[in-house]
């Protein structure tokens, strides 16, 4: 159970548990459609976020679906709200700590937060590739 | 007072024997023991078809419940901690530590399905 006896479970977290928003998926293979797949080795939690980004460089959709404890879903799925709207650069801005605030996360659960925030980037990460394989192929060789 | 030590013993001779049994968390105190943390850092690029496949396990198990896919499930999860568990005590037994360590990592995810699937055999 995800919930420790004696502590109550911040609000925020039992809303977007109970009402998750943005959950489900969008078409890896779209060009604009960047995917993040990530993992906590300490708690096995798996946590997917894609965002699908305009002509402009400016995120208009984004989807998360994650399988772990109440606090992930709901950093990702919080996630997910705030990157809607924000341009690929400022979405890269995105932290944990902003997460875990808004959520008011005990700190034995910020490892949830800092999980968003790195599918974020890696959804992220995977869209500008698709945008430029050669220009990534020439980074990760830099 | 006796009795205030006999509890305490008795307590963490269950905790010993809980923890031995299991080969994660044996695999993980072995870890502790050789001074070795568990993996902390997020996965992710270069584990994506490994966490692909927990993703795939993990949306099949939160399909509505259908006996015959539950087995499926079952026995695969199985067969894969069975591997890891083999690879984990080859890992040990050759001292490589960081490869027992990323070994553990993955028996972990496979421990919560695990988990979800008995919860899920549950009749609700």
């Amino acid at each position: 159970a995800w919930v420790a006896v004696g502590d109550a479970v911040p609000w925020q977290v039992v809303d977007h548990y109970e009402n998750p928003r943005n959950v489900g998926s969008l078409d890896r293979n779209a060009k604009n459609v960047g995917t993040g797949l990530v993992g906590a080795p300490a708690c096995g939690d798996v946590m997917k976020l894609q965002v699908e980004v305009d002509e402009n460089g400016k995120i208009v959709d984004a989807r998360f679906k994650t399988f772990g404890c109440g606090s992930a879903i709901a950093s990702s799925s919080l996630a997910t709200e705030w990157v809607k709207g924000k341009t690929v650069d400022e979405a890269l801005q995105i932290k944990n700590t902003d997460i875990a605030k808004e959520l008011c996360l005990p700190p034995v659960k910020l490892h949830c937060s800092m999980l968003a925030e790195d599918a974020i980037k890696a959804a992220l990460a995977d869209y500008k590739l698709k945008q430029d394989p050669n220009k990534g192929e020439a980074e990760k060789k830099a | 007072k006796e009795q205030y030590y006999s509890e305490q013993h008795s307590s963490l001779i269950n905790k010993a024997y809980q923890t031995l049994l299991n080969p994660l968390s044996r695999g993980l105190y072995l870890l502790e023991l050789n001074g070795v943390e568990p993996a902390q850092e997020t996965d992710c690029d270069a584990d994506s078809v490994f966490l692909t496949e927990i993703m795939e396990i993990n949306e099949k198990l939160a399909e509505p419940k259908n006996e015959d896919i539950l087995e499926e499930i079952e026995t695969l999860i199985k067969v894969k901690q069975e591997e890891l568990t083999k690879e984990v005590t080859a890992a040990f037994e050759r001292d490589d530590l960081q490869e027992a360590k990323k070994l553990l990592a993955k028996m972990k995810y496979f421990a919560n399905l695990e988990d979800k699937l008995k919860n899920k055999k549950i009749p609700s």
